[in-house]
């Protein structure tokens, strides 16, 4: 290796480095601690000295809370997916047609949501689907739909239909980039023997777009459930987890353990909490990541049946 | 490359004055947006150094926005008779207190006087070694001045030392029902019409809906956190089964939890029926209290239920428009709220500080000039008698919700006054009781999402009373003398103060 190889490699690790240590500060150290924590009854202050063993996993399991948290939101990540995956790729599809104008601007109207803060999002919607004078019931009203106002998020149901409703236009934006990306790597030269083959546009979309995005649809399939594994902030401000934990999430079921236990906070219970739930969001990224894996062989037959 | 330089260099500047601009007006914004006074502390602190004496700067935390202009104003006279002391007053929100201390105490970075939360007790804090003895704070004649059962165990007092210095009346808060006259006038009601018993409450709240056509209900009370609703019930509650305490729904004649006491139990499928009959306004269900006090304050509701501190944050201008009245019972037999010598607000000293006689200097201060403020402005009774009834409230809705407070509260037993090692079962019930509250249940049987209010209560009741019985288990394992016999008091009789 050259000098000035070896020079670039070194510059390259000392940039990387101020990254790296706050990565293990604040995220491998922390990880590897809870799981120190989680045997313990300790409450965050004074020394570690009280070992439980392995009780406050079997607490957690047993907890029916711990489950309608757990519940709530694999419901809450499968309607996030089932819904965000479809719409967001019509609407990829529909941007990236060469002859709509104004693209650029649908692009940016629907990418807002995404780098508007969930917090406030949260706080905003409350008022606007709120029960008496609140304007999505004043508008359901005038328009003749509703005879009287609905609680929206007075209903264990509508609440949850609300808060996916609100994900889903929150994280639009996102998985749309994500096609799009997707659609513009695919090969032209592909769509252009099919246009001189006389394919329509559907039957392109169904025979060549599809197969040939699969390996990009299992990763974003990959990263909207998993976005859909933490609401935290959201469910805070719009619904509090209620009305009575009707959509109550398991990172507001960890942080009412130690930052709202009504007295001193419950570490080792909380750290055994979070991983259980990282240990599911784990297995979860394994099965779709093995998606990702199968799928990249089907884009391979694809291409090559294509070729042939 | 050369073209790099130009670009690169400027940027480069820029961004080292943006970092050293934005650390010298760091302090300056954060004390001005915690409202305290000590700009002119500040100013004043640079001549301390001139009367000889080098400046020092308290900082102290509190939790009571209802208080933020009268302890200013204490502070800014505070610093005119101490020039050389700064005292930085920040007022935490309450739903992050408890989380800001913890940190604090782990980080080793506590200021100099913070304030007391029920879910910290003294007990731990002084066990932790945090908080430093105040003893000399106060005279024993001075301390006579105050409330009897101010100087208690594990509130104010661990073992012989003095810890926690009070700031309020520690009989405090009672729950107290609030109207708006316009509104009472508009629905064609007077106050002679303000309910006094629970078929009462029903029966006004379905005269208000009908007479203003449904512009206008009956009662409003926010339910979301934070939300006093359960306080409202368990103190109404105590007309039904007095023997169960309004504060944690703890009965002192058994020595349990009971939650599903008949009191409780009737209060609740009372606000349901409300509820159910449309005649609870739709957003106390979606709303925090004070979101649901705003709707009565602005007349959408007659009435709303809340602690007595509400008369001092009514609008001032519109003192004239608002009245308060006892709550309503079962069937108008009287009430109480329960004292059991807790000053839940008080401050402590931190272990940690370098200026303590600097902090009794300013606690001996608040004693003389902030208590007078208080009771003046209609915030809150002072912990000695002598100077609320030397002083005049002037807030007249504040003056009437502090009077029924002080009507409402009794001395109830207390464990630690009969065995101190009761303190080591609070500690070890501390954040282990069960997260389903009251308030939750509230929540979900106003929604609907519980149809057996009193199923719920009975397991809220029996995982209750498993964490006491656990704790005391484990406190009588490391050695600890304390038994459930501790907690039944079956000499006492609810409504007269318990005085052993």
């Amino acid at each position: 290796m050259s000098i000035r190889r070896k020079r670039k490699i070194a510059w390259s690790y000392l940039f990387l480095a101020p990254q790296f240590v706050l990565l293990v500060a604040f995220t491998i150290y922390p990880i590897l601690m809870s799981y120190v924590y989680s045997l313990y009854d300790w409450s965050g202050i004074g020394p570690l000295d009280d070992f439980v063993g392995l009780s406050n996993f079997r607490a957690v399991l047993e907890d029916s809370s711990f489950w309608n948290a757990f519940r709530n939101n694999m419901i809450y990540m499968f309607f996030l997916t089932v819904l965000s995956l479809p719409t967001t790729f019509v609407a990829a599809l529909i941007l990236n047609l060469k002859f709509l104008r104004g693209r650029t601007a649908y692009r940016t109207l629907l990418f807002l949501p995404v780098v508007t803060t969930a917090a406030i999002i949260g706080i905003v919607l409350k008022f606007i689907f709120g029960n008496d004078n609140a304007l999505f019931n004043n508008v359901l009203i005038s328009l003749g739909i509703l005879k009287e106002p609905v609680g929206w998020l007075a209903d264990p149901t509508k609440a949850m239909i609300v808060l996916i409703a609100v994900g889903v236009w929150k994280l639009f934006g996102m998985i749309m980039i994500y096609w799009l990306a997707g659609l513009q790597s695919l090969p032209s030269e592909v769509f252009d023997a099919a246009k001189m083959d006389g394919a329509g546009y559907l039957a392109t979309v169904r025979y060549l777009t599809i197969p040939l995005l699969l390996p990009v649809a299992t990763v974003i399939l990959l990263l909207t459930a998993l976005n859909g594994m933490h609401v935290f902030d959201m469910v805070t401000t719009l619904t509090g987890g209620g009305p009575y934990f009707a959509t109550d999430m398991v990172d507001l079921y960890i942080y009412r353990y130690v930052f709202a236990s009504g007295g001193f906070p419950q570490m080792g219970y909380a750290s055994a909490a979070g991983i259980i739930f990282g240990l599911s969001i784990f297995a979860l990224s394994v099965l779709l990541g093995g998606l990702v894996r199968v799928s990249g062989g089907k884009k391979a037959r694809a291409e090559a049946g294509l070729g042939g | 490359m050369n073209r790099n330089k130009f670009i690169l260099l400027p940027l480069l500047l820029a961004l080292a004055l943006t970092i050293a601009l934005s650390g010298c007006s760091g302090s300056d914004s954060n004390a001005n947006k915690n409202g305290n006074a000590s700009g002119k502390g500040e100013a004043a602190a640079t001549t301390g150094a001139d009367s000889g004496k080098d400046p020092v700067t308290l900082e102290v935390w509190g939790r009571w926005e209802e208080m933020t202009s009268q302890i200013n104003e204490t502070i800014s006279e505070f610093q005119q008779q101490y020039p050389y002391i700064t005292v930085k007053y920040a007022t935490v929100p309450a739903a992050q207190y408890v989380a800001q201390v913890q940190a604090a105490i782990s980080g080793n970075t506590l200021p100099d006087l913070f304030g007391y939360n029920p879910a910290i007790s003294t007990t731990q804090l002084s066990n932790l070694g945090v908080i430093q003895p105040i003893n000399d704070v106060l005279t024993e004649e001075e301390k006579a001045e105050y409330y009897k059962g101010t100087w208690s165990q594990g509130y104010t007092v661990v073992n012989e030392d003095t810890y926690a210095f009070p700031l309020f009346n520690p009989m405090r808060p009672s729950m107290v029902m609030y109207y708006n006259k316009a509104a009472l006038k508009e629905a064609g009601l007077t106050e002679a019409d303000i309910p006094k018993t629970w078929d009462g409450l029903y029966e006004f709240s379905k005269k208000v809906k009908e007479n203003t056509g449904g512009k206008i209900y009956g009662l409003v009370v926010g339910i979301k956190p934070q939300s006093f609703l359960s306080g409202v019930i368990m103190q109404m509650a105590t007309a039904v089964k007095p023997e169960v305490s309004p504060a944690d729904s703890f009965n002192y004649k058994t020595g349990k939890y009971e939650f599903n006491s008949p009191g409780i139990v009737q209060g609740l499928e009372l606000f349901k029926k409300l509820q159910d009959e449309k005649l609870l306004h739709p957003n106390s269900l979606l709303m925090s209290y004070r979101e649901g006090t705003s709707m009565m304050e602005a007349g959408q509701a007659v009435l709303t239920m809340d602690g007595s501190f509400l008369g001092s944050q009514l609008n001032k201008d519109k003192l004239d428009n608002y009245g308060a009245a006892p709550l309503p019972t079962l069937d108008g037999k009287p009430q109480y709220a329960a004292f059991q010598g807790e000053s839940r607000v008080s401050l402590y000293v931190a272990k940690s500080t370098k200026h303590f006689e600097e902090a009794k200097l300013f606690l001996q201060f608040l004693k003389e000039h902030l208590y007078p403020k208080l009771v003046r402005d209609g915030i809150e009774y002072s912990p000695i008698p002598a100077v609320n009834e030397a002083t005049k409230v002037e807030n007249p809705i504040a003056e009437q919700a502090l009077k029924i407070q002080s009507e409402t509260f009794k001395l109830i037993p207390r464990p630690f006054e009969r065995n101190q090692e009761t303190l080591k079962v609070v500690v070890e019930t501390s954040g282990k009781m069960p997260k389903q509250t009251l308030s939750d249940v509230i929540e979900g049987y106003l929604t609907g999402q519980i149809q057996d209010v009193n199923q719920v209560l009975t397991q809220l009741t029996e995982e209750s009373n498993k964490v006491f019985e656990s704790a005391i288990e484990k406190v009588r394992s490391e050695g600890g003398n304390v038994s459930p016999s501790d907690y039944a008091f079956e000499d006492w009789q609810p409504f007269t103060p318990y005085n052993p």
